[in-house]
């Protein structure tokens, strides 16, 4: 049985590209055009089913062993290849569908469903019909056909897939497949079996809404694309597969709207997925530095979400999604700035409410920006631009206070920092702990020692509730990092420090692409008509046409008009 | 290439770092001084007062009573000059003067006297201490109104502000003239201003001492009180509050204020109104002879507050009989300003302004001799119109009305 044998068989089924993988990761270890290579050999898979269809990583496999005629030999070598590992389980049995061949079923415990392989293969195997009287030829010919008929006809799995090589057995296995190994034909069946402990859907943590749907992403992808399908009910909704990870052969779908989202953003993006070369994914957040368009900035130019109501939107405005398996963060893109401060939910309440907060996210970054930096820079260079009362205040606080300004706020800063790390990385249990001794290391005690004035407590304080306003932890976490540079900026030059590092921050904005979007669209350069959806948000009915992004001829989203 | 120009990069940077903080003022090594005084020494040099403020005295929960501590601290230096009196400062001061925050200046009457050029100039001057600052004179030292507390105020300086808003908003008598205004007045073609005075009033117990605020009564007490008059840079006279109002309805620079005036025939004014200036005109006119003739309008608009007189004020005859009395006593206030402004020589009241606006080439020959000659002998005519707004809930006076109910028994 040759490898040739494995590959027509496997073109059988739908969409199904077995073989390529292996062959395009031979091209990727060979020829430098790898790129070309994965793309036009179809190294993402329009996705139709379980784990099997998608194509394997690139260079993951580098040969392509047949599988031998006899059981035994089969089984070891698998066994082998796993260094017979304990999850690895083999089961012995019989069929009266093969009179006196023996089978064995193989799958990785906890990967899969074992009480479907009981139901829908085991019990199946050994109550199917014996085969008529001329079938009973025990020669290959006549296994071959029994192998066809037991996949069409006696196995109930969801996905059969002939299996004719040990690497592709190998990966079958892992897929979540549960392999069905007859003596002596050098074919084997992988069945569909993906299964086993996941977390089930819940609310998402990151995001939380007041109003709106409550289900957040899992760590399945199955699970993830059921949910943006159930909310976008359209066969233009295209889920393109592949794997992505020498070692973990994570599955990534590029999910996108087609006929609205731009057929170059879909290129680009698949272009870049292809690109990766990478031996384990764990998270989304793996791809994103791959794909992400300039590495070297404090600003996230692809958005992360947990929520699918979040992603079916974006996608129905034209960008693509990005959900790898086993991290429930989708990634968007093409996104701008201003997407990071809205939120979801500004859609589902009323326009008035949705609009004021989208100020007041745009706000609170500004201040978590630069509140400490004006706080400093006011009170070593600008006094004189305090009312009387306020800087006699301020005066009072800071007698006997032994730092200066910028060492007092870098002083704060950091402990604030080192509290809320804290914070995130204790267990539950005492993370009661850190409020107390941060409420009363900073908030008091610091103060009454005189090591710290008050007024600079009330700073280190707002700035932080500021930094916890923005929907996307993406953008606080860069505001959290450039406020440092603020604060030193000012404590050197005042407000003119703050004034050249806000003129350097702008221009480098500006400069800033995400797939092809400049970062400040719609407001430079400017759009128009995306004013109407962009710092504000006007009424629905209001908004006929989608972001500029989407594909030409396509913006049009409702009749509009006032109902 | 890279590391070329991360080199560049870092050089950059490096001076940043070394031209920075060089300006750098913590708010602990700042001696934040709320007023200034100038008096000058026998021998003529300049000697500077300041209030500093001690913020920790203030900041303390409650008034200056609590901590115990003074909330200022008033201290002298003297120069030839005003900057090198202030730059003596740091010989007895721990901290650097910052006079940004000052908001008052007040110039003894001896100072003032010797002509207030030179402060003008060094507030004109300087970015530190500024021309918005509020200027005041003072009969006696200016270093003893500095030395003051006010009851209400934590800083004196700050309060002496507020209490010539409030003045000027409610009480009408005086207006603040910040330093750039007194310059600009004396840069006019008529070359005359007028400064609110301060002085202290009361018994001759000087309130110096947070002891004094234990008591529920202060003895002296910082008052506004006359109008410094100036001419060219020299104080030359005092005007009474008096006379002060009726310059201040002259000039249309009332806001509003209480006019009290009397019944026919009565010698005490026990009615009141409280009057807001509406409009005020001043036209020159050419008399036959040559002479001129100020002819000022004015308006003005109000509610009665008290009214101890007969008549019935629900009838248009008698509050229009009503409005011409107010509007008598109101002419006679401004005649008052308009006479003691010329019995000092200095046009006050801005009519020289009005005739250079009207008449630019006859007022050439005019200017030199305009405050000394031609202002004081000045004819003016005084047109003055009241109209009362509201007579408030009722309509007689009560005399009034026990006398009709003892006329109805």
């Amino acid at each position: 049985m040759e490898s040739g044998g494995g590959n027509k068989t496997a073109g059988s089924g739908p969409g199904a590209s077995d073989g390529t993988g292996a062959g395009s990761g031979g091209a990727r270890s060979g020829a430098g055009d790898t790129s070309a290579a994965d793309r036009s050999g179809g190294g993402a898979e329009k996705r139709t089913g379980g784990p099997l269809k998608a194509a394997p990583s690139p260079g993951r496999r580098k040969s392509a062993t047949p599988l031998s005629a006899s059981l035994a030999a089969n089984a070891q070598a698998i066994r082998r290849q796993f260094g017979d590992s304990a999850d690895l389980r083999l089961r012995m049995t019989e069929s009266p569908a093969f009179p006196g061949v023996r089978l064995a079923v193989l799958y990785l415990q906890g990967i899969v469903d074992e009480n479907g392989i009981r139901e829908s293969i085991l019990d199946k195997l050994q109550s199917a019909p014996p085969p008529a009287e001329e079938g009973r030829r025990a020669d290959r010919g006549g296994l071959a056909e029994a192998t066809e008929r037991l996949r069409a006809g006696v196995i109930t799995a969801g996905l059969t897939e002939p299996v004719a090589t040990i690497e592709k057995a190998l990966d079958s296995l892992l897929l979540g497949c549960c392999l069905i190994l007859i003596d002596g034909s050098g074919t084997a069946l992988a069945a569909d079996a993906d299964g086993g402990e996941r977390r089930p859907v819940g609310e998402p943590i990151s995001q939380t809404v007041i109003r709106g749907p409550q289900q957040g992403f899992t760590e399945s992808i199955g699970t993830n694309l059921g949910q943006l399908r159930r909310i976008i009910r359209s066969e233009r909704l295209i889920v393109e597969s592949r794997r992505i990870g020498r070692q973990t052969c994570t599955e990534v779908a590029l999910v996108y709207l087609k006929d609205t989202a731009r057929p170059e953003l879909v290129e680009e993006a698949r272009r870049r997925l292809a690109a990766i070369d990478v031996d384990g994914v764990i998270d989304s957040g793996y791809l994103e530095e791959y794909i992400q368009d300039k590495t070297f900035t404090f600003f996230p130019t692809l958005l992360n979400t947990e929520r699918p109501d979040q992603t079916a939107a974006y996608l129905l405005e034209g960008h693509v999604a990005i959900l790898s398996d086993g991290s429930p963060f989708a990634l968007l893109a093409p996104v701008t700035l201003y997407r990071f401060f809205q939120s979801p939910e500004d859609y589902y309440q009323r326009f008035d409410i949705a609009s004021f907060l989208r100020l007041i996210r745009m706000g609170a970054f500004l201040i978590s920006l630069h509140l400490p930096a004006l706080y400093i820079a006011i009170t070593t260079f600008h006094q004189e631009m305090m009312p009387t009362n306020l800087l006699i205040s301020l005066s009072a606080q800071r007698e006997g206070v032994p730092f200066p300004a910028l060492v007092e706020a870098l002083l704060m800063e950091l402990t604030f920092e080192v509290l809320r790390e804290a914070g995130v990385r204790m267990p539950r249990a005492i993370g009661p702990a850190i409020s107390i001794v941060g409420a009363l290391v900073i908030g008091t005690a610091t103060v009454q020692a005189g090591l710290v004035s008050a007024a600079m407590v009330i700073i280190v304080a707002f700035t932080a509730i500021s930094s916890f306003v923005a929907p996307q932890v993406n953008i606080a976490n860069a505001a959290r990092l450039m406020r440092f540079l603020f604060m030193l900026s000012a404590g050197v030059l005042g407000f003119v420090g703050i004034i050249s590092l806000d003129l350097i921050l702008i221009i480098h904005l500006a400069g800033l692409h995400s797939f092809g979007i400049p970062y400040l669209a719609p407001m430079a350069p400017w759009v128009k008509g995306s004013w109407r959806d962009t710092i504000l948000r006007m009424p629905r009915w209001s908004m006929t046409l989608r972001p500029a992004l989407a594909r030409k001829g396509s913006r049009k989203r409702q009749a509009g008009g006032k109902p | 290439m890279r590391r070329l120009a991360a080199l560049a990069l870092l050089l950059a940077l490096l001076p940043l770092g070394a031209a920075g903080c060089w300006d750098r003022q913590e708010l602990n090594e700042l001696g934040i001084i709320s007023a200034t005084g100038v008096d000058v020494t026998e021998s003529g040099r300049w000697k500077l007062s300041y209030q500093l403020v001690i913020p920790s005295a203030i900041s303390a929960q409650g008034s200056y009573v609590g901590t115990g501590h003074a909330p200022v601290n008033v201290f002298t230096t003297e120069g030839d000059s005003f900057r090198g009196a202030v730059s003596k400062a740091t010989q007895e001061m721990s901290r650097r003067l910052y006079f940004a925050h000052n908001q008052v200046v007040i110039v003894g009457e001896a100072a003032a006297r010797k002509g207030i050029a030179e402060l003008i100039e060094a507030y004109m001057r300087n970015g530190d201490s500024r021309e918005t600052v509020m200027m005041f004179v003072t009969e006696g030292s200016a270093r003893l109104v500095l030395e003051q507390l006010l009851p209400m105020e934590k800083i004196s300086g700050a309060g002496i502000v507020r209490l010539i808003t409030q003045e000027e908003k409610q009480g009408g008598n005086f207006r603040q003239m910040t330093v750039f205004d007194v310059a600009q007045e004396l840069l006019s073609p008529i070359r005359t201003t007028g400064v609110p005075g301060i002085g202290l009033s009361g018994s001759d117990e000087p309130v110096d001492t947070v002891d004094a605020a234990k008591m529920t009564h202060t003895g002296a007490k910082v008052r506004l009180q006359k109008l410094g008059v100036f001419k060219e840079d020299r104080l030359v006279g005092w005007l009474s509050t008096h006379e002060t109002r009726g310059l201040m309805w002259v000039k249309g620079k009332e806001r509003e204020t209480t006019v009290s005036f009397g019944c026919p025939d009565a010698r005490l004014k026990r009615n009141s109104i409280r009057l807001k200036q509406v409009r005020t005109q001043v036209i020159p006119t050419r008399k036959p002879d040559g002479g001129w003739l100020m002819r000022v309008k004015a308006e003005a608009a109000g509610t009665l507050l008290e009214y101890n007189c007969k008549g019935a004020l629900d009838k248009p005859a008698d509050l229009l009989e009503l409005e011409l009395r107010i509007a008598q006593e109101l002419k006679s206030d401004m005649e008052d300003g308009i006479k003691a402004s010329q019995r000092l020589g200095t046009d006050l009241t801005g009519f020289g302004n009005e005739l250079r606006l009207r008449y630019p080439k006859e007022w050439k020959a005019l200017e030199q001799e305009w405050n000394d000659r031609l202002f004081p002998q000045l004819e003016t005519q005084l047109d003055v119109a009241v109209s009362i707004v509201r007579t408030g809930r009722s309509n007689g006076s009560y005399e009034q009305a026990a006398e009709d109910s003892r006329g109805k028994e």
